[in-house]
């Protein structure tokens, strides 16, 4: 609206946008180099589209996303509701515990399921000593499904249940006035006004098990990330085939969320200060039974399994503390610089866009947003040809922290995006004319407004990419340099090697920082979601 | 009387605006405004919402730039623009201008006495001057609270202090009662009133509500679709409106239609008489404190029904009917009609304002 200072402005916007005109053909250069590879490699990778090698593992990628997110669909809802409408005992601890697998890298919640099945496992151990030889082993489709539906389902707890917090008690008491049973206002008040987080929940599920990598390859499932990563050396073409098919359908999955999010209800702000609690009676025990057995195998058990794998379970002890030390101390470096450098590249594009709605600025933002939708493993893989095609400059890139970091920062950016442009929208224009009118200049105005107010936002935003950053496997697997090992690929490869008790400790450790961050982050924050 | 007026210049300046066009896109919102303030004048700007006021201030301020015309204060020009003069542009905070906003816009991470030092020279912000400004609003132990501890009226009063205290030229004031409630709007107006006539400032004072804009004001300026309608003292405005609309705008009117002739209206009350030189069918405005009930019997009258009785207290309103004309009567509080009466009904006032018929409406 503002026409205020176009001229001293000009220059400073002119750099904005070049900036940030670099920055969107940076974001979307690791997907347009795989579409490209795809249609300038000469061994008919296109043909391949329609192989065997590529079909399989998307029917499996698709039967996998489709079985997780309905059950994640229905554990997440079904423990909103019990938790935020009835008088279920003990709904206060469990509000505490529900959210805490989103803080487990799903590999490691994976690698504690299998580890502690397998002889010398706590599971194992545990029914050898009543005299059961334990042969289940937890593999393949049955295991992806319970680890990744496990680890999943608080994506949809925590936006169901922050909007059945807000729903006014009032519209099912008006129903129910009005003459609905119970479960007749539930399903024609309640679900409406809930479905949309719940679709919007579910995709964001549908999406982080088509990306998964970590989790399925422990599990030994076939499905494209995993295929990708098995072809990508001995097999270009097949690799590059899969990537484009991953590629087309979490595109079509973030559109799909994308749809669906713009159709939430605008926040009114205002929590319900009242809110009803049905009592359960005696589908009470139901309740527990659903909530008890999702904290039960979502919290308790991996947690105890991995304490049990980090005292050694058995095995000679053979704790390195150096090992230990340096790949938290690697992986802590490399995210808070991918924190850093992520929120710098947001901040003029947020900038533009919040408070100039500049079209280059809304482009930039576009291809932000869009890298959302881009698989690890994916980013990786480009990056990877990239540097091993790209002749001289590719060489000087190739492992190195630079390309690694990069990887992150295009993987992760997108999550700081939102909470940015939030933090940028925070300072009302009001502000700034108040100032103005006080005599401060641009530069002041920025000093004492604009940076003081942001600072909390901004805050957030780096913290959401450096949580990620910590959990991160694919990436970290694929590019990282030689020798620099992180917390994720430590854990990763000593699963695969000998279960050493140093993984489990560094397993708990991830998961301490991780728990941490996300309580300052996500739980406190709840309410906001 | 406030220190503040002896420790430091405050002059009050002249503020001119000429010929102010401004447009969002396809949408103009100031026809070539043009307004002349007189030092230590409060002239208060009234219209409806989204007739261009706020935007006629924000231009003054700076925090608009029109795309025509000239703001001039102490007969620098800080604004110009337009085909055939040369473009001048003082950005905001040179203008030295004080502002109040409509949300106050208190910066919410800083004490007041911060908020209050904020447009001081730096060697000030911690000085005296921040304490006089408080004192002036009465707010002089408050410094070190934070803004959203404090109640509504109170926020506004820091508002005020923080435009007060770099002693600005000019002081422009955005509907800034508009979030109090309506008790407290009419104390914190009293008080601004008081200040105001005690500093001696030039103000522009924006507002849609006429009663604020009457009291507050030394000249009112009627604003609509982005001109001004008609400036004048507030007793000229209600009086003596230029033209209808502004009439209907500000207080509420009976409209009575008539045949003028030779300064006088026959209507259905008996005859009025007019200031317009109007001949043939006119409409005549009419105040309803310039119509009177009286008893059925009597012979001047004409006989309207009662249709409702607004009480206020200090006076009410008496909502009548008259072959099928709605007319609204301002009686004393000893109102004794009730709905259904039959009442009689004159014309009590002196002369009336008097306009060209417009088409009465289908309904």
């Amino acid at each position: 609206m503002s026409s205020r200072s176009q001229t001293t402005e000009r220059g400073a916007i002119t750099v904005l946008r070049v900036v940030c005109g670099l920055l969107a053909i940076a974001f979307s250069f690791p997907a347009a180099y795989l579409v490209w590879r795809n249609f300038t490699s000469d061994a008919d990778p296109l043909g391949l589209l329609a192989d065997r090698r590529t079909l399989e593992p998307l029917w499996r990628t698709l039967r996998l996303a489709v079985t997780v997110s309905l059950s994640a669909a229905i554990l997440g809802t079904a423990a909103a509701w019990l938790t935020t409408r009835t008088d279920l005992t003990g709904r206060s601890i469990y509000r505490v515990l529900l959210p805490i697998p989103l803080v487990f890298p799903t590999f490691i919640g994976a690698a504690a399921f299998i580890r502690t099945m397998n002889p010398g496992g706590l599971v194992f151990r545990l029914f050898e000593s009543v005299g059961i030889e334990l042969g289940i082993e937890l593999r393949g489709f049955f295991g992806s499904w319970l680890v990744l539906t496990l680890f999943t389902y608080p994506y949809v707890y925590l936006p169901v249940a922050a909007r059945l917090r807000r729903l006014p008690a009032a519209l099912e008491e008006s129903a129910r006035v009005l003459g609905d049973t119970m479960s007749q206002a539930f399903r024609r008040i309640v679900l409406p006004q809930i479905a949309t987080s719940i679709a919007a929940g579910t995709l964001l599920v549908f999406l982080y098990t088509i990306s998964d990598f970590g989790a399925v390859q422990l599990m030994r499932y076939d499905t494209l990330t995993r295929a990708i990563e098995t072809n990508y050396l001995a097999r270009p073409p097949v690799a590059f085939a899969l990537s484009l098919v991953l590629l087309v359908l979490a595109a079509i999955v973030v559109v799909g969320e994308n749809a669906v999010t713009r159709r939430l209800p605008a926040d009114s702000g205002s929590r319900s200060t009242r809110t009803t609690e049905h009592g359960l009676g005696r589908f009470s025990f139901v309740g527990q039974l659903i909530v008890g057995l999702t904290v039960l195998f979502g919290v308790v058990a991996p947690v105890a399994a991995l304490i049990d794998w980090a005292r050694g379970s058995g095995r000679p002890l053979t704790v390195d503390n150096a090992t230990i030390v340096e790949a938290s101390l690697n992986t802590l470096s490399v995210s808070v610089v991918t924190a850093v450098v992520a929120v710098l590249a947001v901040a003029p594009i947020a900038f533009l866009v919040a408070r100039r709605n500049d079209r280059f600025g809304r482009y930039a933002h576009a291809a932000v947003i869009a890298t959302f939708a881009l698989p690890g493993i994916l980013i990786a893989l480009a990056l990877r040809f990239w540097t091993l095609r790209a002749g001289a400059i590719g060489n000087a890139f190739a492992d190195t922290h630079a390309v690694l970091i990069f990887a992150y920062v295009v993987r992760f950016a997108s999550l700081a995006m939102g909470v940015t442009l939030v933090a940028v929208r925070s300072v009302p224009d009001r502000l700034h004319d108040a100032a103005s009118m006080l005599g401060a200049d641009r530069t002041r105005r920025l000093r004492t407004i604009d940076l003081p107010l942001m600072g909390p936002g901004l805050l957030a935003a780096a913290g959401l990419v450096l949580l990620s950053t910590m959990k991160e496997l694919p990436i970290s697997l694929l590019i990282a340099p030689l020798g620099f090992q992180t917390l994720t690929t430590r854990i990763f490869g000593s699963f695969q090697e000998a279960f050493v008790a140093e993984a489990g400790i560094m397993a708990l450790v991830l998961v301490a920082m991780s728990s941490v961050l996300t309580w300052f982050l996500v739980l406190r924050r709840a309410d906001h979601l | 009387m406030s220190s503040l007026q002896s420790s430091g210049p405050r002059v009050a300046s002249h503020l001119r605006v000429e010929g102010l066009h401004h447009h969002y896109g396809d949408t103009t919102v100031l026809h070539g405004v043009d307004l002349s303030i007189d030092a230590g004048e409060c002239l208060t700007l009234l219209g409806p919402s989204g007739c261009g006021k706020t935007t006629l201030l924000r231009s003054i301020a700076g925090l608009e730039r029109p795309h025509a015309g000239q703001v001039e204060i102490a007969g620098q020009v800080m604004s110009s623009a337009g085909t055939d003069v040369k473009a001048v542009w003082v950005p905001p905070e040179r203008r030295r201008i004080g502002m109040v906003f409509q949300e106050w816009a208190l910066f919410p991470h800083m004490s007041v006495a911060d908020n209050v030092g904020y447009g001081l020279e730096r060697a000030d912000r911690s000085g005296p001057m921040v304490a006089e400004a408080l004192d002036l609003v009465g707010l002089g132990d408050l410094g070190d609270r934070m803004p959203h501890t404090l109640s509504g009226g109170q926020q506004q009063r820091v508002a005020l202090a923080r435009a007060l205290a770099p002693r600005p030229r000019v002081l422009l004031l955005d509907e800034p009662f508009s979030n109090l409630d309506t008790s407290l709007r009419l104390e914190v107006r009293t008080e601004v009133h008081r200040l105001l006539h005690e500093l001696e400032i030039t103000s522009v004072f924006v507002t849609h509500d006429q009663e604020e804009a009457f009291v507050l004001g030394d000249r009112v300026a009627v604003m609509n679709d982005g001109e001004i309608r008609q400036v004048g003292t507030p007793q000229q405005v209600y009086h003596r409106p230029e033209d209808r609309w502004v009439a209907e705008f500000v207080g509420s009117v009976s409209v009575l239609r008539g045949e003028a002739i030779a300064g006088s209206v026959n209507t259905i009350v008996g005859p009025v008489s007019v200031d317009a030189d109007l001949v043939g069918e006119v409409d005549v405005v009419v105040r309803p404190e310039h119509l009177a009930l009286a008893g059925v019997g009597d012979a001047t009258s004409a006989i309207a029904e009662v249709e409702l009785v607004e009480f206020y207290g200090h006076d009410a309103m008496v909502f009548v009917s008259l072959n099928g004309h709605r007319l609204q009567v301002r009686t004393g509080p000893m109102v004794d009609v009730k709905r259904g009466d039959q009442v009689g009904l004159r014309f009590v006032g002196g002369a009336a304002s008097a306009f060209p018929p417009v088409p009465v409406p289908a309904n």
